[in-house]
């Protein structure tokens, strides 16, 4: 159920058997959810402030902004990279949200703006491991450096505040009690789905991730697949981003600056490979709230910042074990990348 | 055009790119001269901490503009953050032979290495902030700043019958900042418990770095320096504060201030909490201002600390024997006496504050009272 998607072209034949392909949990989707559950049980029964509804709430804040750059993250992870530039993208976009918000610009042309930003970076990024054959590690830290840097020179380093009185929306408005960007998170987040499981473009991701060369032999395009993993993945940081500052109603250059270790760690804790070709929604969700719980938890239960430390490393560990459990030679039939018809990408 | 025509073309214009942005950001790694008449015979060397950030880049301007109305030469250099440059600047520094060099080290391990540098060269030294073994030391104390910060509190928490029954001390620290960076907070609570009724008084000891509850009425986060991140502690901490109780909401800077109180606000709970701020930012101070709930702001006056270390170095040139600690000034303000330091646009302080003990030596001298002539 972590995403592999395990069969081949989109039939309704196909599609039978993929459905129940999914209904079987892989290892890892079993071993994180025994750790979730583990996590929420111990938690519950440490402090009876951690079962309420009122925490339920904060915790589904909290994993909201960190569960749409760690989608994102999954993606470019699907395609075989790594997306360092998280944690430049996301200051950079809320300075610039709250900059122009600021001016007085209609706050819905703010957002786009941002958005169309963070598409563009993504897409550099993608370009420069594509075209120019960078390694998607390294490109990334030097787009993260350069936009770090201009979200310093955006407001001279300073925090501003957002004055817009109506740039606060997505976590002012309430509807159903819910905060605007919880309920944004989860239709991107059943977007994604969508897109993984049922469309051409999103399958396609699997193959190049899972075997690049094998894919271009097939006549896919690659390296578009591959950049436009990048673009989704700055996009959903600038929209972090605008989150972010709509919540803390400031701009800020430092926020965020944990993101990028944080969404990897979530998202290979939900299933996706470090070595590209393997992850999904639901999985991912899996690791973000395992990641969310747990931070969660250990500030209910007072836990001192360096134990936090401590845990927050213990938990990574686990991830990369379990990533090594899903090596390509150590792949189940279900997790191996699909087979994308020639014609059809 | 080629594979390779390509490659050469995106690292053409990526060299391009980068020589544009090396011109925009200015004047580059070299060393600048200040200087205006000749009024006194005195010739310093100031190496900032880091130029780039907005909170140091206003000092190595102070000290640009007191040595200019004082006619002082001064040489001004960038530590950039980073102890190798530091200790690459400190050589650069006593080749010029300054008279005095002040030095705003980022790395209090390297003083020693520091101190061997001026010392061979025969130059005097002062610590600016950041102590360096053997140099006279320019220093705001945070004990200070914190113990002000915990009377504003506690004078707020008497006035309005708010007391360890009824309301409960959130700090936001910065837990791997160190005990210095921490005596802030450390040091409100002690005062608060000092002099309000029902909070447990402990020694500063016993308030450590990785202490998370000191009493049911007293709980420590890790505001982790940032907006977002002392945020998110201050939300998760709330769940831990039963909604009846009042909130006393203090941390180390501004900014960890500004996102733990987005996060009392955001849970309906502003109405029966306070906050003081720590840093004198603008952001702070406009909610000092305007915000009702934020009663208090402690001002480090970061943009007069130039003023001050060159008024140091005119004294120590003349032969001035100056304490081991020579202390910075800070202002407790409030939103009735911030118009008193402050003009409206809240940009920089209108005066200097009256000296105390350990600074009495540095007036008198011209620079202290050349600033905002």
């Amino acid at each position: 159920m972590s995403g592999a998607a395990d069969s081949g072209g989109i039939t309704v034949g196909n599609l039978g058997r993929a459905l129940a392909e999914r209904a079987r949990p892989s290892p890892v989707m079993v071993g994180a959810g025994t750790l979730c559950v583990l996590l929420i049980v111990y938690f519950a029964a440490s402090t009876d402030r951690f079962l309420t509804a009122g925490n339920a709430g904060v915790v589904a804040t909290q994993v909201a902004v960190l569960g749409l750059v760690t989608l994102g993250q999954m993606i470019v992870l699907l395609a075989g990279g790594f997306d360092i530039s998280i944690s430049g993208v996301v200051p950079l976009s809320a300075v610039i949200f709250v900059s122009l918000a600021n001016t007085g610009m209609s706050t819905f042309l703010v957002c786009v703006v941002v958005l169309v930003a963070g598409a563009l970076i993504g897409t550099v990024n993608g370009l420069i491991v594509t075209k120019l054959k960078v390694n998607p590690l390294i490109a990334t830290l030097g787009t993260m450096s350069i936009c770090q840097g201009f979200a310093f020179v955006v407001t001279d380093g300073n925090t501003v505040p957002l004055e817009s009185a109506g740039a606060g929306f997505l976590a002012d408005s309430t509807p159903f009690g819910v905060p605007v960007f919880v309920l944004v998170f989860i239709g991107i987040a059943a977007a994604l789905f969508v897109y993984l499981k049922w469309t051409i473009p999103g399958r396609a991701l699997y193959a190049v991730g899972g075997g690049p060369e094998a894919a271009r032999l097939a006549g896919m395009r690659a390296d578009l697949t591959k950049t436009s993993a990048f673009a989704i993945s700055a996009t959903l940081a600038a929209l972090a981003g605008i989150v972010l500052s709509s919540q803390l109603l400031a701009g800020s250059p430092s926020i965020g600056a944990d993101m990028t270790l944080t969404s990897i760690t979530a998202a290979v804790l939900g299933g996706a490979s470090l070595h590209g070709g393997i992850g999904g929604v639901p999985g991912t969700l899996l690791g973000i709230v395992i990641i969310g719980t747990l931070r969660n938890g250990l500030a209910l239960l007072e836990v001192s910042a360096f134990y936090q430390l401590v845990a927050t490393g213990f938990v990574l560990l686990i991830a990369v074990s379990m990533a090594q459990m899903k090596l390509p030679g150590r792949r189940k039939k279900s997790e191996r990348p699909p087979r994308v018809e020639r014609t059809a990408v | 055009m080629n594979r390779n025509g390509r490659r050469w073309g995106a690292l053409t214009a990526s060299t391009a790119l980068l020589l544009v942005t090396a011109a925009c950001g200015g004047s580059g790694t070299g060393a600048q001269t200040e200087g205006g008449g000749a009024k006194k015979d005195l010739k310093i060397a100031y190496a900032n901490y880091a130029d780039s950030s907005p909170l140091f880049a206003p000092i190595t301007t102070a000290v640009k503009k007191s040595a200019a109305a004082a006619g002082i030469d001064a040489k001004l250099y960038d530590n950039k953050g980073a102890a190798e440059t530091t200790l690459q600047n400190a050589q650069l520094m006593v080749q010029d032979k300054p008279d005095v060099a002040i030095e705003y080290s980022p790395d209090k391990a390297i003083g020693k290495s520091l101190f061997t540098v001026f010392d061979r060269a025969g130059a005097k030294c002062i610590a600016l902030n950041v102590p360096v073994d053997g140099c006279p030391w320019l220093n705001v104390i945070n004990k200070n700043l914190g113990t002000a910060a915990g009377q504003l509190a506690a004078d707020y928490a008497t006035k309005n019958g708010w007391n360890g029954s009824n309301t409960t001390i959130l700090l936001a620290n910065s837990a791997r900042g160190g005990v210095e960076v921490n005596d802030t907070v450390r040091y409100t609570y002690l005062t608060v418990a000092d002099k309000v009724p029902g909070f447990t008084k402990i020694s500063a000891d016993d308030f450590k770095e990785s202490t998370t509850r000191i009493a049911a009425n007293a709980i420590v986060v890790d505001g982790g320096n940032t907006l977002d991140s002392s945020f998110a502690a201050v939300q998760a901490a709330l769940q831990n504060i039963p909604k009846d109780q009042n909130i006393i909401f203090s941390s180390v800077n501004d900014d960890t201030a500004s996102g733990g109180w987005r996060a009392i606000a955001e849970a309906g709970r502003d109405k029966t909490s306070v906050v003081i701020g720590e840093g004198g930012s603008e952001t702070a101070l406009k909610q000092l201002r305007d915000n009702p709930q934020w009663i208090g702001e402690i001002d480090a006056l970061v943009s007069v600390w130039g003023y001050y270390a060159v008024a140091m170095a005119d004294a120590v040139a003349a032969g001035v024997k100056p304490p081991e600690l020579t202390e910075l000034p800070f202002v407790a303000l409030t939103k009735s006496t911030i118009g008193d330091y402050y003009t409206d646009d809240l940009s920089s302080p209108k005066a200097l504050p009256q000296p105390v003990e350990s600074n009495k030596y540095l007036f008198g001298r011209g620079i202290l009272e050349s600033y905002g002539k």
